[in-house]
């Protein structure tokens, strides 16, 4: 059913974001990040974070990692960034 | 929240125990926004806005987590941690207000452009008009005073007053040379006007620009007589005259002119010799009164005082009711200087070069001056003649 709904997308060009709940990611060099349309933390500690999508879990990891800003629609995190994994 | 946060306040959480990453996502969903989180050795910290707090404290509740503030930040706290100092505040708003109030008031006249007049001279003017220090701003018409200052001084040809802040600044313009005598205002109605001579003298040379020139160089001509005709003849081809036709003559004639110089002065003049003693006043100014500190006073039987003062002001224009000055009193005794025949001779040779210049000013060309003094028992007599050359066309109706 998901890969229809993807497959749908696709086809009629519809953005993926508002569509299939997909987050926007979005790095400034790799000392800040900002995530729009995310569903959550999962857990957060000064090493790794991660966050919940519409499509997939985030796992940021890096040094001293804060969220400077959390609020409904989007998240910026700062830190010295090592990895992004989408899981 | 930053801007906003400084107004409404906020305040810096700690959360401990529980699922904190829950607490956020109850937050993030109920539209509470969260700053500044960062894990510390007993909990996470983070910033929100104070009013979201009570909100927050019934979601750590479901989540399961503790929170305590450790800081409280913004104007609302603030206002609460001053409430034992608000003498101070009530100090702050009543000078504000005594602020507002003062800038409703005339508390400097600047002078500027005035040379001939001084500045005192205008200000009593302007005081016997009604125009003080400590007016209010809402009495003051300027075109009133431009019109008063203009009416009063016939040789100030321009006049502007304007109020900036709390200063009423009043610019002038003075008419550096003095008009031709008896120069009347420029006639605009069309009506013939001839060009008349306004001395004696002998003419060097004429440019007619509108009219009929009536003299020629070399000629001498009298007081009153016609130098230009604002009288147009139309000739035809045969040199007969066909109409006539009025104008407002005009042209420049120079005519070389002669003035007879004459000055008697008294040997004997009473001149101030300074004793060196002198006394300072000090005062300050409050609301357009002087206050004088107590002190050394004015027991000189003959003295002159000089008056230095400074205004306090925040910006260039808003000036406070408030100064200070000094009052210079010195004292100086009069006595009669007789002056000997070379310093007679060299007084009267100044006088009459002061004469020379006043006549250069004028608008005469000096080509020749002769002088003589004469030493009579307590006076000196000097006597010159003054050559020169000046445009002396005036316009005088027909």
């Amino acid at each position: 059913m998901k890969k229809r709904v993807e497959a749908l997308v696709q086809a009629l060009e519809l953005p993926r974001d508002l569509c299939l709940g997909a987050a926007v990611v979005t790095s400034v060099g790799c000392l800040e990040l900002t995530i729009e349309n995310h569903r959550g933390i999962l857990e957060y500690g000064p090493d790794c974070i991660r966050i919940l999508s519409g499509m997939c879990r985030i796992r940021i990891t890096g040094e001293d990692l804060v969220i400077s800003y959390f609020g409904r629609e989007s998240m910026k995190i700062r830190g010295r960034i090592h990895e992004i994994i989408y899981e | 929240m930053n801007r906003a946060g400084k107004w409404n306040g906020t305040v810096t959480v700690r959360v401990s125990g529980g699922s904190p990453e829950r607490f956020f996502n109850l937050c993030s969903f109920h539209g509470i926004s969260l700053e500044e989180m960062r894990r510390e050795e007993d909990g996470i910290r983070f910033r929100m806005a104070a009013k979201d707090f009570f909100a927050a404290g019934r979601l750590a509740k479901k989540a399961g987590v503790k929170l305590r503030i450790k800081e409280k930040r913004g104007l609302p706290f603030f206002l609460r941690r001053s409430r034992k100092h608000l003498a101070f505040f009530l100090g702050i708003l009543i000078c504000l207000g005594l602020l507002y109030y003062s800038s409703l008031f005339i508390w400097d006249i600047h002078m500027e452009g005035n040379t001939k007049y001084t500045d005192s001279t205008l200000l009593h003017f302007l005081e016997e008009k009604g125009y003080v220090h400590g007016m209010k701003k809402s009495g003051i018409v300027c075109e009133e005073i431009e019109k008063d200052i203009r009416g009063r001084y016939g040789d100030i040809t321009w006049v502007s007053a304007q109020i900036s802040g709390n200063r009423l600044i009043i610019r002038i313009k003075e008419n550096q040379i003095i008009d031709a005598e008896g120069t009347p205002a420029s006639d605009e109605s069309g009506t013939v006007m001839d060009l008349t001579a306004s001395k004696n003298g002998t003419v060097v040379s004429v440019i007619t620009r509108t009219g009929t020139p009536k003299v020629h160089p070399g000629d001498s001509v009298e007081k009153g007589q016609v130098l230009i005709s604002g009288t147009l003849e139309i000739l035809d081809e045969g040199g007969n005259l066909l109409s006539t036709r009025g104008v407002r003559a005009d042209g420049d004639i120079v005519a070389a002119t002669e003035y007879l110089y004459e000055d008697v002065f008294s040997l004997a003049s009473p001149k101030k010799y300074y004793t060196g003693k002198e006394t300072k006043q000090r005062y300050l100014w409050l609301f357009g009164h002087r206050v004088f500190w107590p002190g050394e006073k004015n027991t000189y039987a003959c003295s002159d005082e000089t008056d230095s003062y400074e205004m306090v002001h925040l910006w260039e224009n808003f000036y406070l009711p408030l100064g200070w000055g000094v009052i210079t009193v010195r004292e100086y005794r009069e006595a009669v200087e007789v002056i000997s025949a070379k310093e007679a001779e060299k007084k009267a040779l100044l006088r009459f070069e002061a004469y020379c210049d006043q006549l250069s000013d004028l608008g005469v060309t000096i080509t020749d001056c002769s002088l003589e003094t004469f030493l009579e028992a307590d006076s000196c007599r000097a006597v010159g003649i003054v050559n020169g050359e000046e445009a002396i066309g005036i316009l005088g109706g027909s």
